[in-house]
């Protein structure tokens, strides 16, 4: 246990090391905030073009989707930084053949990394999260203390990212047998968590064939929660209205159940394929 | 061998491990298409949820085609020089007698084979799917309003290219930077001047994405179309057309200068063969 | 100085090159060689960033590092001139500059008679470089491929191309990997595909750093032969070669500088630097155990030195002589006193009992950071 603590912590600190120090802070700090914030504030930009362009836009929307692309990051940074670690170090550093020899644990190690990288995007869910309640009323509206529902938004935070590293292990794990441009993959299911998860429209706007995939992904539910725990009730969608934090919380807990489950089982196949078929240390660079 | 010779030889070259790289990992072809798509129908369907007038989505069918563009000039010629240099290649162009331009014009000429393949797949996967449909007011005023912002675009990828001369893992997370603020202040899925006051929008026009999808939109969309939204613009189309060719001018000029001023101060501080940094 | 300002704004602002000052060996008189390869004095200074400077220790956080102090060499076209040195001595320093991929900080650097700060862009069409130990190209591209991507780089046509192509990969026996994807290769064979590139540009002059490091035997000599006879083929051809292994530089090389902490120690050919450290011939004289001739050794006319090292089962004698002449002397005095010779030879000076001798230290013995 001691073992995959100390890799973990010092793969936290490497991590952070390579996500950081490639310039001056203040520099960090602008891409932390500038980055995120921009993206989200792309959002607000369109329902701006809409209202003025129509009367019919609903001003409840701009809540639902500025705090739902901001929770995304989360989402990005804990599922996706696991098999970004697998690619920079195996194709970009060389390193990975160096710590699959070594004592530390492969998986605490890709864990610390990430680690680095979600603690990244936690940073960048607080600051535009913040930077939204200043610049926009819409927001200051719905984001209110009297609203925040702390213990459930720390219940949600939990299980979610157990959740997202599950799928971030089986991604990784995936990776591990692909070359550079399996990022296509991670970015695949990215994108398809974005579209079906609900995360900046209710899923009821999707066509009625592509809606039962949506409640397939623990994602629907995770975000769900944690918007309702934020800014308190119901939200905008109306598709899981009926359901309240407890029946969020246990769907969550028993997806992450078995996610965690699976990703073991996944990632520990890979490792002995990768092993197998000689591609621990191969780079495809072109 | 001639200078115009030379170059023409090295940016074909150059060209080839792009194309051949299409042909040899199929992947890549889904990756640049169906992927983008998936966000571009996400964007399509947050129109949709706020009841959006129908234009909108047409607008997010050309952000996302316009996007593969601004996308390929920041990855695919500006962040692959800190590519070139950890794998050695860099150093290898730099002493190689053929300009740098011409290595750079090989790099955007391949990946413009997949980004074209990307903007056409987005516009007509989109329009298909999303029931879309353009009237634009002239094809050759589109065609002329397309390659002067393609020019001013790789024009702009070409200074990024020289930054990256000097600058490895910095400059790789700045072109990561400006990724959102740019689709932001370009106007990506919306008109600019609906959102934001004249000033900005004027300022904004120095990026030759806003200008060009302004000009674009103007074209596809004219406002003659029928009983649609009135859509404010940035300038009148002229206008545009001009700002469009003073910045393709500009930018090539410039990449000309910062290409060779880089490489200089590159050679001086001892950075073109700095590698993992 | 204000157009030179202009110019080479970070070399004025160091205020270290010698503005305006006229060249003290101009490159072409009437009745002098025109140099393949001249440094006057040249100087690169690389500095450390404040970062860097807080993460060694005191004694090594100077603002500056000197990767190459004054030097000064001049290479004959038709010439195979090796650089030996240590690792962070200098030596790559000393390629990049002069294939243009590094300015230098002070002093004056010439190939084939074009300044390497001013006339860059003229130098290339007649250079190439391979750096020993890397690869070039894309992995997804195979090695014809490769070797015909840089080949445009260089203007050479498509026909010349596959003819140099074919004639590399014969040499480096690689023909029959010709349409393997880079990326299939092991690193070995990279690196063969990476000299390969170096020749088919057909350049006037060739910089090889390190090029046989990490290549099994077999492929080391085959390369070895082929640097030699690739520049005996045209007398124009220059080659520039580094190495730190002796024995490669020995065989190889016309002449060898011998470059240490940046600074040039030495420039001769091989056996003059070898003939340097061994004034005096030696011998090497072994005798049955128990014998004392050697006793008497010093008062024999001629001998310089003698040394003895006595073992169990045979006496090793080490002889040095005003005149080779001597050891004739010497062993009749040896047999003239009842002990018996079992082995006598003469002990023949190395490249590296030249460097030993310049550098106070062998070539592993340290290593400079660059």
């Amino acid at each position: 246990m001691r073992q995959h603590l100390r890799a973990i912590r010092a793969a936290t600190w490497l991590g952070w090391q390579i996500e950081s120090n490639w310039t001056d802070p203040w520099l960090f700090f602008l891409y932390l905030v500038l980055k995120p914030l921009c993206a989200s504030l792309l959002l607000w930009c369109m329902f701006v073009a809409a209202r003025s362009m129509s009367a019919a836009v609903p001003g409840e929307l701009l809540p639902f989707l500025y705090v739902g692309n901001a929770c995304f990051m989360i989402v990005g940074g804990v599922a996706f930084g696991l098999s970004w670690v697998i690619i920079s170090d195996r194709e970009h550093y060389q390193m990975l053949k160096y710590i699959w020899i070594s004592p530390l644990p492969l998986r605490s190690y890709l864990i610390g990394r990430a680690l680095a990288r979600s603690l990244q995007s936690a940073v960048g869910v607080v600051l535009t999260l913040a930077g939204g309640w200043l610049l926009l009323p819409e927001l200051r509206s719905a984001l209110t203390w009297e609203r925040l529902d702390g213990r459930w938004l720390v219940a949600y935070l939990a299980v979610g990212v157990l959740m997202l590293g599950a799928v971030g292990m089986i991604l990784a794990g995936a990776v591990l047998n692909l070359g550079r441009h399996s990022m296509l993959l991670s970015e695949g299911i990215a994108g398809l968590i974005y579209l079906l998860s609900g995360v900046v429209f209710p899923v009821e706007v999707l066509p009625e064939w592509l809606r039962p995939l949506c409640f397939f992904l623990p994602t629907t539910y995770w975000l769900e929660g944690v918007r309702r725990a934020l800014m308190g009730g119901t939200t905008f969608g109306r598709a899981l209205e009926g359901w309240s934090h407890g029946d969020l919380v246990s769907a969550l807990l028993l997806s992450t159940a078995l996610l965690l489950v699976v990703a073991h089982a996944v990632f520990r196949w890979n490792e002995q394929r990768a092993w197998r078929q000689g591609r621990v240390d191969q780079t495809t660079g072109v | 061998m001639k200078g115009a010779a030379l170059f023409l030889r090295a940016m074909l070259a150059r060209t080839y491990p792009r194309i051949i790289g299409t042909v040899r990992m199929p992947s890549w072809l889904l990756q640049e298409t169906l992927l983008p798509l998936l966000s571009v129908s996400a964007y399509v369907f947050v129109y949709r949820a706020m009841n959006a007038p129908e234009e909108c989505t047409g607008f997010v069918l050309l952000g996302g085609a316009m996007a593969a563009f601004w996308l390929n000039v920041l990855w695919s010629m500006g962040a692959q020089l800190y590519w070139e240099r950890d794998s050695g290649n860099l150093e290898l162009y730099i002493i190689a007698p053929c300009s740098m331009m011409a290595i750079l014009g090989g790099m955007a000429l391949g990946g413009m084979l997949l980004t074209l393949t990307r903007a056409a797949v987005i516009l007509t996967a989109g329009s298909l799917l999303f029931g879309v449909r353009y009237h634009p007011s002239s094809w050759g005023m589109l065609a002329v309003v397309f390659l002067l912002t393609m020019l001013a675009l790789y024009g702009l990828g070409m200074v990024f290219a020289s930054a990256f001369l000097l600058w490895g893992r910095e400059a790789w997370h700045t072109v990561s930077l400006l990724q959102e603020p740019v689709y932001l202040l370009s106007g990506l899925n919306f008109p600019v001047r609906a959102v934001f006051p004249p000033p900005v929008a004027w300022l904004a026009s120095l990026i030759p994405l806003t200008v060009g999808m302004d000009a674009l939109r103007q074209v596809l969309f004219p406002p003659s179309q029928g009983s649609g939204p009135s859509i404010p613009y940035i300038l009148g189309l002229e206008a545009e057309l001009g700002l469009l060719a003073v910045l393709s001018l500009a930018f090539l000029f410039l990449a000309r200068y910062s290409l060779g001023h880089l490489e200089r101060r590159s050679r001086e501080e001892g950075r073109l063969t700095v590698r993992w940094q | 100085m204000s157009l030179l300002k202009r110019r080479r704004p970070w070399i004025a602002r160091q205020g270290i090159v010698r503005l305006g000052t006229a060249n003290p060996f101009p490159l072409k008189t009437p009745g002098m060689i025109e140099w393949a390869i001249f440094t006057d004095r040249l100087t690169r200074v690389y500095r450390r960033p404040r970062s860097r400077r807080a993460a060694v220790p005191a004694n090594e956080a100077a603002k500056e590092l000197v990767a190459l102090d004054q030097v000064s060499l001049s290479v004959r076209p038709g010439e195979l001139f090796g650089l030996l040195g240590t690792n962070g001595a200098g030596k790559t320093t000393l390629i990049k500059i002069l294939t243009t991929l590094l300015a230098p900080t002070s002093g004056v650097a010439r190939v084939d008679g074009l300044d390497v700060v001013s006339q860059a862009a003229l130098i290339r069409p007649r250079i190439n470089m391979v750096s020993g130990g890397e690869s070039c190209g894309y992995g997804i591209l195979t090695v014809r491929e490769t070797l015909w991507l840089f080949s445009q780089l260089y203007g050479v046509s498509h026909a010349e191309a596959r003819r140099r192509i074919d004639h590399m990969l014969e040499v480096v026996s690689l023909r029959d990997r010709a349409d393997t994807k880079i990326s299939h290769l092991s690193t070995g064979l990279r690196q063969k595909v990476n000299f390969c590139r170096g020749f088919i540009t057909d350049p006037k002059i060739l910089f090889l750093d390190e090029p046989t490091v990490g290549l099994d035997v077999t492929a080391a000599r085959a390369i070895r032969a082929f640097i030699r006879d690739w520049v005996r083929e045209r007398p124009d051809r220059t080659l520039l070669l580094t190495t730190h292994y002796m024995m490669e530089a020995d065989q190889l090389c016309d002449r060898v500088a011998i470059i240490d902490r940046g600074r040039v120690l030495a420039v001769d050919t091989p056996a003059a630097l070898k003939k340097r450290v061994q004034r005096y011939p030696t011998f090497r004289i072994c005798l049955t155990p128990g014998a004392d001739g050697w006793q008497s050794l010093g008062r024999v006319p001629g001998v310089h030195q003698h040394a003895v090292t006595a073992g169990p089962t045979a006496i090793d004698l080490k002889v040095s002589l005003e005149a080779e002449a001597v050891i004739g002397d010497v062993v009749q005095q040896i047999a003239g006193s009842g002990a018996r010779i079992l082995t006598l030879h003469k002990v023949e000076p190395t490249l590296e009992d030249a460097f030993i001798e310049l550098c106070g230290h062998g070539l592993s013995d340290t290593e400079i950071g660059e």
